[in-house]
């Protein structure tokens, strides 16, 4: 079984092989191709992921009989649905301003769905938190915030999804007030990221708990490596530009 | 609201839209290029997910209060995984004799846990049937049969994966029991594709339930063109076709 500490190594090891050692079409879509209509793209199944992203702490917190583990999961929850310091308006309301700034309709926004892509990954992290032991939906969840912990980021080849990247678009200032606030939260040491892994080394005592938490990382970065890959091929399509690339 | 036949055509013509108006890849793949290391691919996934369906079925039931649909649940339940009466190794057992038969080992066709495309796909499903209503859980998973049913297949062309698309493959007879089976279970009138649509016109009994039928019919559909759609790509690549040779870049 691993030290706290080495656990936490190896988890951070398993995030990155699976989310960062290959790039997926949406790194490639910002990182050269970056241009307003792929961005509504991605802001349109970003807005699905993100009214659902706090619900799903909801089904870990009713499974979880730790408290310390609840009310980190509760003060997460609660800055992305009631206060969020860093935004005035909301967390996922900043989200929404930002797709409007793109030129999308607030209206549509609230009432899409996502692509099925994207509700099918919905429906994996759904069933992680609703029908597995709560540190492993914590995992498949929490881990999600994880791939930006700076255990994650100093490995390298890493690419931050904040401010900076959307700065190129033009928009005003307010309307990227949500990738501040998502920098502030995720990115530095005790933000959510690193807390991630810090409370499943806490909770995973035993050396089954370790190996299942780690198959669990490794999946659920799959997942989102696919769904992201997936957003990045459709925004890419939206930016005329070609996907030889991403084949 | 709807009467329950106009209910059951409304739900096969969403089906049919859904599934079969436009071809996935794998439809693709079947019609023009089978080849034994396609058919591997498409084998391996398709043992994953038939170890999960019948399991879906075990979370609806528990959620469903009315004796006479999980009487039905159940009864799909035993021919799956108790006693197939047209095969007399077991239904799943019969794919994997399909898929070594392929060259897969049997071992490593227990062990694999799907592509990541098929894991999310069945995340979908077991979602579905766990944290639904019974009868939207059903239409996720029981729609699935249904886009073999003969009230969708008379809407227009269906992609039947019935036994006679894999003899070319050239394969021994015992190897292809799993399709027989399949073709006698869901095709035919009073069979699994027809019963799915039944049940749900007579428990779907008002506007708002059957509107949320169609509704996740729909999407289930879309869930499982999708996810044909990434195995067949997945078969093309196995048989050596490139994706816009087959014309489904």
């Amino acid at each position: 079984m691993y030290s706290r500490d080495d656990f936490e190594e190896r988890m951070a090891e398993t995030i990155w092989e699976n989310r960062w050692r290959n790039h997926t079409a949406y790194e490639t879509f910002i990182k050269h191709h970056m241009c307003i209509e792929g961005a509504k793209v991605y802001a349109m199944e970003h807005a699905v992921f993100a009214n659902h992203f706090p619900r799903w702490f909801g089904s870990m917190v009713a499974n979880c009989p730790h408290l310390k583990a609840r009310q980190y999961m509760i003060e997460n929850m609660y800055v992305e649905e009631v206060t969020d310091p860093e935004v005035e308006n909301g967390h996922y309301e900043s989200l929404v301003d930002y797709g409007v700034a793109l030129g999308l309709d607030r209206e549509a926004i609230y009432n899409y769905k996502g692509a099925i892509y994207t509700r099918i990954c919905i429906a994996y992290w759904d069933r992680a938190t609703r029908s597995w032991p709560w540190t492993e939906g914590f995992a498949a969840v929490a881990g999600l915030e994880a791939a930006r912990s700076p255990a994650v980021l100093k490995r390298g080849n890493c690419v931050p999804n904040n401010r900076s990247v959307f700065r190129s678009l033009g928009l005003p200032e307010e309307a990227l007030a949500h990738w501040s606030a998502a920098e502030q939260a995720d990115y530095s040491s005790g933000g959510h990221g690193d807390m991630t892994l810090k409370v499943l080394s806490e909770y995973c005592t035993t050396e089954a708990e370790q190996e299942r938490i780690l198959e669990v990382l490794a999946e659920t970065m799959q997942v989102r490596s696919y769904h992201f890959d997936q957003i990045g091929r459709d925004a890419l399509k939206a930016a005329g530009a070609p996907l030889d690339a991403v084949a | 609201m709807e009467s329950p036949d106009a209910f059951e055509t409304h739900m096969a013509q969403i089906i049919w839209d859904n599934r079969w108006k436009n071809p996935h890849a794998l439809q693709i793949w079947v019609e023009n290029f089978m080849d034994r290391p396609g058919a591997a691919v498409f084998a391996l996934e398709h043992c994953v997910f038939a170890d999960h369906f019948p399991r879906w079925f075990g979370s609806i039931v528990a959620n469903c209060p009315h004796l006479k649909a999980r009487q039905y649940m159940i009864e799909n339940m035993y021919v799956e995984e108790v006693e197939d009466p047209t095969i007399t190794t077991g239904h799943y057992e019969s794919l994997v004799d399909f898929a070594v038969a392929l060259g897969h080992d049997r071992e490593a066709v227990y062990a694999h846990k799907g592509a990541i495309y098929t894991r999310m796909a069945l995340a979908y499903w077991e979602r579905a049937s766990r944290a639904w209503p019974w009868l939207e859980g059903f239409a996720a998973v029981c729609g699935l049969e249904a886009a073999r049913g003969p009230a969708v297949a008379k809407i227009g062309r269906v992609n039947k994966l019935r036994r006679s698309i894999w003899e070319p493959l050239g394969l021994p007879p015992e190897s292809l029991l799993h399709w027989s089976a399949g073709e006698e279970a869901d095709f035919h009138e009073g069979g699994h594709g027809d019963m799915t649509l039944k049940i749900l016109a007579e428990y779907a009994d008002t506007e708002e339930k059957q509107a949320r039928i169609l509704e996740v019919i729909e999407e289930t559909t879309q869930v499982r063109w999708y996810h044909f759609d990434c195995i067949g790509r997945d078969a093309l690549k196995a048989s050596g076709i490139s994706l816009e040779a087959a014309g489904a870049a």
